[in-house]
């Protein structure tokens, strides 16, 4: 058994602060926007004070909730004991990073859910339920990276990794970036495509149930890069190799960077083809079923270099020796 | 634990290279070809009779912008079986 | 009526739950990466990918057997000239769905291929029935995994229910025939000369580049629904097992082995129609400039 002391210490620290950190500033960015179309739409319409100041106040209570994840996770690092040796150490550091970056992304995105049903009900302050609900259904997809990525962290901090070796130190960092860095685009995207559904529902309140099903659909299939990059996390966590190599040190790590990094273009593409598709289909709902056509095609060749990104950590990850 | 050798150095180095090589590449594709769908979705929406047309001219753009991220895919196969091998 | 549907439901919903607290109580969390492999003829076979394959296939042929065998009776009676009744023509509910899903993917293929849409339809909707089915099967429990050998494992622990899609082979074999299909109908529409020109566009120098941009294309394909179902499917696993007492199972299943599982089946035999007929598009717009009618015999 490796002796870690201060240094465990050290790591776990280092791992609660960037948790918190990262976490807090894709909320604080988030709950900025839903202010801000809240205090323009009341400067507009100072009559429909009342339901424009509920959905602000809801919306930023839903982009909260990543912040308040990291939280936890930043709490639990705080006050759970030394790291009985190395491993543990670093596990603690990845499951602070893997929350940290992504809070990031599910943060930015619900506040731009929230920022459009602000700005729905100032226009149609009569049908606010109707936004709130759909806003609500909105955000809560927006939250799946980070609750991905709150998975990865629990089994990170929960999860004994006896003994202290290389291998398992990059495998560990790695599965806790990729999962962290693979969120951020989808938070991004799906927040996107939730952002003109709702702004389209503002203009023709008799469209929300199409632009719900093709807000859902989009956001659904967004998420791809984000799985992916779980896929690879959960590899990494339970891939069990072990050694002193410097080599395989690296090729985890840099599998965690590549699929990490690689979903971020791709979630934030599939993302935005979404948001196309929600305001074309707000702009003419007879064309529902072609626009669904090409936002599914669009999005799956958008995400092709996420499948890239998916191959080489494969090869990182089994071939590398 | 052994000593490290140089050439393994280069190996470790080479293969944090194809993952970084990979990982940011796939960055600017992605946002990149999203957009190009984003628009053929709006284009799609306002006249929809010409859906093949405007989906076939969105899947070229597509190509065109992917080759940044197929370029990214062979430096980092290059990177990993040709230096990062023993 | 409605209640017929829901029994099942609510007692595949039961057993999945059942499964879940008793199955996942000991075992932690496991992940198989290793496959109970057959050996014939020297090349070895995944054997539970084998028999979930073939149970697809043999699910697959079912509505088809039944309208088929339907119709032809009633064909068989117009030519005897024995009184058909009216109930022979009402189609069932297996019927109306089955044709729902044929002229849904027919209007698909003739709107993408114009007048060679018939051509390739029976691919397209064989792929994607294919894959939906697959994408499916993991959503029924493996139930006799609760009982347990005498020496602590689970009985037959290497056969469950499992979407072959989960296994890489078949994805890429999928992938395969798509290529081929691809390849094959631009080789015969324009010749090996022809052929061999597209890969020179627009310049003689990206040669290899058109090449493994080629090759990308089909990777891309087999690993989008390789990653998204084995994904979908530890997702499940891995969560089930931390929350089993708080969140009900179903509810996952029904996100990952349903939506996505139907949401990557159709996005595969889209991409497929979609490289068919952009790797024919001149063929097919010299057509459409002709004006050449959809040839009714041909359907």
């Amino acid at each position: 058994m490796v002796e870690v002391g201060d240094w465990g210490n050290f790591l776990k620290f280092l791992g609660a602060g960037i948790a918190i950190g990262l976490g807090g500033l894709g909320s604080g960015i988030g709950m900025g926007f839903s202010a801000e179309d809240g205090v323009k739409g009341i400067s507009i319409q100072p009559g429909a004070n009342n339901e424009i100041f509920k959905t602000m106040l809801i919306g930023q209570a839903g982009t909260g909730s990543a912040s308040i994840f990291a939280l936890v996770i930043a709490i639990i690092l705080v006050f759970i004991g030394t790291p009985s040796d190395l491993n543990q150490a670093f596990a603690y550091l990845s499951a602070g990073i893997a929350i940290g970056l992504g809070g990031l992304g599910s943060g930015y995105g619900a506040g731009l859910a929230g920022k459009a049903a602000c700005e729905a009900a100032a226009r149609q302050p009569r049908f606010n339920n109707t936004f709130l609900a759909n806003m609500l259904v909105g955000q809560a997809v927006v939250q799946t990276p980070i609750i991905f990525a709150l998975v990865v962290s629990l089994i990170l901090i929960f999860m004994s990794f006896p003994g202290g070796d290389l291998i398992t130190i990059g495998a560990l960092l790695g599965a806790g970036i990729s999962i962290g860095l693979g969120s951020i685009g989808s938070g991004i995207g799906t927040g996107m495509a939730a952002e003109d559904a709702i702004k389209g529902m503002g203009k023709k309140i008799e469209e929300s149930g199409n632009l719900l099903k093709i807000m859902l659909l989009g956001q659904a299939v967004a998420q791809t890069p984000t799985i992916f990059a779980l896929l690879v996390s959960f590899i990494l966590l339970f891939i069990g190799d072990k050694g002193n190599d410097l080599v395989r040190f690296v090729a985890m790590l840099s599998a965690g960077i590549a699929m990490g990094a690689g979903a971020i273009g791709p979630g934030i593409g599939s993302g935005s083809a979404a948001q196309g598709a929600a305001k074309g289909v707000s702009e003419n709902p007879e064309a529902t079923p072609v626009v669904m056509r090409t936002m599914l095609l669009g999005q799956a060749v958008a995400q092709s270099t996420s499948t890239y990104a998916l191959v080489i950590a494969f090869i990182l990850i089994f071939v590398v020796k | 634990m052994d000593a490290i050798t140089g050439a393994d150095l280069v190996r470790a180095a080479a293969l944090l290279g194809a993952g970084i090589a990979m990982g940011f590449g796939a960055i600017g594709p992605g946002i990149g070809e999203g957009m190009a769908a984003s628009k053929a979705c709006e284009g799609v929406s306002r006249n929809p009779e010409q859906a093949g047309l405007i989906t076939r001219t969105m899947l070229v753009g597509q190509a065109v912008s992917e080759s940044t991220g197929i370029y990214s895919l062979v430096i980092a196969l290059i990177l990993i079986f040709l230096f990062g091998g023993k | 009526m409605k209640k017929k549907v829901f029994i099942p439901v609510i007692l595949l919903i039961l057993l999945e739950i059942v499964i879940v607290i008793l199955f996942y109580q000991d075992s932690g969390i496991s992940i198989r990466t290793e496959y109970h492999k057959w050996s014939i003829f020297g090349i070895s076979f995944h054997a539970n990918t084998m028999l979930m394959e073939w149970l697809v296939s043999f699910i697959m042929l079912i509505p088809g057997l039944i309208i088929g065998f339907k119709v032809k009776n009633v064909l068989k009676k117009l030519s005897q000239n024995q009184e058909v009744e009216l109930s022979d023509y009402i189609p069932t509910r297996l019927q109306s769905v089955t044709e729902l899903l044929v002229e849904f993917f027919d209007d698909l293929t003739k709107s993408t291929l114009k007048s060679r849409g018939r051509k390739y339809f029976p691919l397209i909707i064989t792929l994607f029935v294919f894959i939906w089915i697959s994408n499916m099967m993991g959503i029924f429990p493996s139930f006799w995994q609760i009982v347990k050998t005498p020496d602590g494992k689970p009985f037959l622990e290497w056969l469950e229910f499992a979407e072959p899609t989960r296994d890489l082979n078949v994805p890429v074999g999928l992938m395969l025939i798509v290529i081929f299909v691809v390849h094959g109908s631009m080789i015969k529409e324009f010749g090996i000369r022809g052929y061999l020109k597209s890969y020179a566009d627009p310049i003689f120098l990206l040669f290899p580049l058109n090449v493994i941009g080629e090759i990308a294309k089909g990777i891309s394909l087999a690993f989008r629904l390789f990653g998204n179902i084995l994904g979908g499917a530890i997702i499940i696993i891995v969560v089930s097992s931390l929350v089993r007492y708080i969140v009900l199972p179903p509810l996952l299943n029904a996100f990952f082995g349903v939506f996505v599982g139907t949401i990557q089946a159709f996005v595969f035999s889209m991409l497929a129609l979609t490289y068919t007929a952009v790797a024919l598009a001149d063929v097919i717009e010299t057509d459409e400039e002709e004006n050449k009618p959809l040839n009714e015999e041909d359907l």
